[in-house]
């Protein structure tokens, strides 16, 4: 089969320069793309890598020649020599905006709109071409809404996050990309992540173990509901069986069998671990950076939204709804209108799960035990992409690392990785210490007008990344 | 399968990076009998068998470690044959191409094999790379360094110059990478090698002069998406720094101005506190504000090339 097409339920990218949306294809379903409603009906059948247009609300697939023509902009043939006459006028367009939205209701094409703004434009003639250019590029954006299907790759995944980075932790793709190399991950790798980022980055170390490796999910307690909504874009199934979490304030217990008991102990799979945790100095800190994080949480990131995506988060959704319907109603309201479907099926999951609740408890604790059970045979690497404070977390997982193992902290700020770079020197802990951050820049590549573009992104967060040592109390 | 990472003890056969100190680090493959020469004393290879990975391992003047490779360490430590690309750019061409385990890939030229050993790891066990390298000598040493690394499986070499004589590969790949003196004759025969269902192109060039005739040949066959970026890495390193504090309150004995002064260390280690102490306790805590510092290097690669990106589907 040469081309691949859009079926019912995928999870298709609507993409174009710079800009992602991901919507799951459902017959009937109508998603908001720019203000406007549409099908997405009309999607189904059609191949991947197809072109389409917003025309009045409806999808009109538009033609290879033709999607190349309305990438470039055509110009007229007797374009002014500089800009020397024009004047800054508002009398210059002679359409007002009254005018634009008229036509639209009257139902012209963007097309037609963009052939009346340079009719009404006393300066478009004398402009030079490279402006004419310039725009007709800025009007077609505003007036012919085109974007291509794609399967959802990471790179067009992360588009969606460029109005709102906050929701990743302002992880920018080449820091992304970094991340992923200096974990070392690969098919059959076994994983501890920390991933406050949508579930981005779990996503991605998903993609590149494959079915045969595993990741633990490291979250703050068992209550809480880890958002894990990029691994639905992705297009993975709500439930994996090598995807585990573990809540870290029951990470002493580990530690203290490892210590003290025989391997294989079966004692791990205990869930009532409040008292436990607070005998050690290390759990406090823990308690810490817990309370740090609900403090963040507060500020409405929204990243305790409960998809109810695996066997754990499902269990914790009914609790977490309580916080999760709050924060939803802070999130920037673009993903939520459009997703409004989605919320309404949790609900209905959420009655559903009442009378199961004993029995899904117990699947949770032996999936919980069986996440301890790897985690002490030992990780091969670790992953910090995170909204805690990197050092106590870091600290206490490092006696479930091998020695040679890759480790990636990765952190919107600076500080917190300085103290993380101090405590693994002071301890002996790794070699081939790297603090660092990523300057990235693009370009506008045209005839005559190659340039660096105009806004470039400020930070893209910092990294630091070493390889785990023999320690020398070992 | 030296890079496998669920292998945990040295073997023969096995290539180990003997750690040496920051950024230095040799390549050694391990063989019965030999004996290796570092500037801490002899390592002889049969004592290292049967060690784990990551261990501290005493030569007569000094410890070393040994370490399993990575791509990004391998990076450092390969035997250079060409100029080679590094892992901030190497990290963005495999995320940019959209690769996972079951890709497969084409890149010319192989070069050192710096980037093929990070989309190895990427690609295996399922995917492929077809690399192709027009100097005969270097495609052979690639092939036996692949082999040497597991890697067999999963990767063709060719000695072949593809700008002349093109990939021959027949719609079968999902991503292309060009790192070639001028890649915008080979954008032709790279978009035969992509798949029918479509897919990506990367190409590397140090020139804007190349960029400029690349972007515009990808244009011309309907190449979208195109997209051309530079990314540099910026290293820190920690130091503790001291600043004199000058005082506002007259007649106090004025301390002798020093300059910032800056404690420097090599691999950007972190001082014992007790230095900071005592350095406290000769000039006294309010006179001197102390802190640890993230340092930018102040020399750094301020270029290595710049990557253009595109997608080619078919409507």
């Amino acid at each position: 089969m040469e081309h691949e097409l859009v079926k019912e339920g995928d999870q298709v990218v609507f993409h174009r320069e710079g800009w992602s949306r991901v919507f799951q294809i459902r017959k009937k379903r109508q998603v908001y793309l720019d203000k406007t409603k549409l099908d997405v009906d009309a999607l189904i059948g059609q191949p991947y890598g197809s072109t389409f247009e917003v025309d009045r609300g409806k999808l009109v697939k538009v033609e290879a020649a033709a999607a190349k023509q309305l990438a470039i902009g055509e110009t007229s043939s007797d374009p002014g020599m500089d800009n020397r006459n024009l004047l800054d006028l508002d009398s210059n367009q002679r359409m007002s905006k009254e005018d634009i939205m008229k036509m639209k209701d009257e139902g012209a094409t963007g097309q037609k709109i963009i052939e009346e703004l340079i009719e009404n434009s006393e300066t478009f003639k004398m402009k030079t071409e490279f402006s004419q250019a310039k725009y007709l590029k800025k009007k077609k954006k505003k007036h012919i809404p085109v974007f291509t299907v794609m399967r959802p790759t990471p790179r067009l995944v992360m588009d969606i996050f460029s109005k709102d980075p906050a929701k990743i932790c302002y992880l920018r793709g080449d820091s992304l990309s970094q991340l992923l190399s200096y974990s070392n991950v690969m098919y059959g790798s076994r994983v501890g992540v920390v991933d406050t980022c949508q579930g981005l980055v779990l996503a991605c170390l998903l993609q590149r173990i494959g079915d045969a490796g595993k990741i633990v999910q490291l979250i703050p307690n068992s209550t809480n509901a880890v958002c894990r909504q990029v691994m639905d874009y992705l297009g993975f199934p709500k439930f994996l069986d090598n995807v585990y979490s573990f809540p870290l304030d029951e990470l002493s217990l580990l530690n203290d069998e490892t210590h003290n008991l025989s391997p294989g102990s079966e004692t791990c799979g205990n869930t009532e671990t409040t008292s436990v945790c607070e005998t050690s100095a290390a759990a406090e800190q823990l308690e810490e950076t817990t309370s740090d994080t609900e403090r963040s949480e507060g500020h409405g990131q929204g990243s305790l939204i409960s998809n109810g995506n695996n066997g754990a988060a499902t269990q914790n959704s009914e609790e977490a709804m309580d916080n999760t319907e709050t924060l939803d109603s802070e999130m920037p309201g673009e993903i939520v209108d459009a997703d409004k479907t989605d919320t309404e099926v949790k609900v209905g999951e959420k009655r559903l799960l009442g009378p199961n609740r004993e029995r899904q408890r117990q699947q949770r604790e032996e999936r919980q035990r069986e996440a301890g059970e790897i985690m002490k045979e030992k990780l091969d690497s670790l992953v910090l992409a995170c909204k805690y404070n990197p050092t106590p977390i870091l600290m206490q997982m490092l006696t479930f690392l091998h020695p040679s193992s890759s480790v990636v902290v990765y952190c919107q700020h600076l500080e917190p990785l300085v103290e993380c770079y101090t405590r693994v020197k002071e301890n002996h802990a790794g070699l081939q210490l790297k603090l660092s951050e990523t300057w990235y820049r693009e370009y506008q590549i045209l005839p005559q007008r190659t340039h660096p573009k105009i806004n470039m992104s400020g930070t893209g967060g910092y990294l630091f990344t070493f390889i785990t040592s023999q320690r020398s109390s070992d | 399968m030296s890079f496998d990472s669920s292998k945990h003890i040295v073997d023969y056969g096995d290539t180990v990076l003997l750690y040496i100190g920051y950024d230095n680090m040799l390549p050694v493959v391990i063989e019965e009998g030999k004996t290796h020469q570092t500037k801490f004393g002899a390592v002889k290879h049969d004592e290292l068998v049967g060690k784990q990975f990551g261990t501290r391992f005493q030569c007569p003047r000094g410890w070393i470690y040994i370490l399993r490779p990575t791509p990004e360490l391998w990076t450092l430590s390969l035997p250079h044959r060409t100029q080679i690309l590094y892992t901030t750019d190497i990290s963005m061409v495999v995320f940019q191409l959209d690769l996972k385990p079951g890709s497969i890939v084409a890149e010319a030229g192989t070069g050192s094999g710096s980037l093929s050993h990070a989309i190895l790891r990427t690609i295996a066990p399922t995917g492929h790379l077809h690399t192709f390298e027009f100097h005969k000598e270097r495609s052979e040493k690639a092939r036996q360094e692949f082999h040497q690394h597991g890697h067999a499986e999963c990767v063709t070499v060719t000695h072949r110059d593809v700008c002349g004589d093109g990939f021959q590969l027949d719609h079968i790949v999902d991503a292309v990478f060009l790192d070639l003196p001028k890649p915008w004759e080979c954008i032709t025969s790279a978009k035969k090698a992509i798949k029918k269902q479509g897919g990506r192109l990367c190409s590397f060039s140090p020139c804007i002069e190349q960029v400029q005739r690349t972007c515009e040949e990808l244009s011309a066959q309907n190449f979208t998406d195109i997209v051309t970026m530079e990314c540099l890495a910026r290293h820190f390193n920690l130091q503790y720094a001291k600043l004199q504090n000058v005082s506002f309150e007259p007649n106090k004995t004025c301390l002798e101005t020093k300059a910032s002064e800056v404690e420097t260390e090599s691999e950007p280690p972190v001082k014992k506190s007790s230095v900071i102490s005592s350095n406290k306790d000769k000039v006294g805590d309010s006179d001197v504000h102390q802190f640890t510092s993230a340092v930018p290097a102040i020399n750094m690669p301020g270029h290595t090339g710049f990557l253009t990106f595109a997608t080619l589907t078919y409507h």
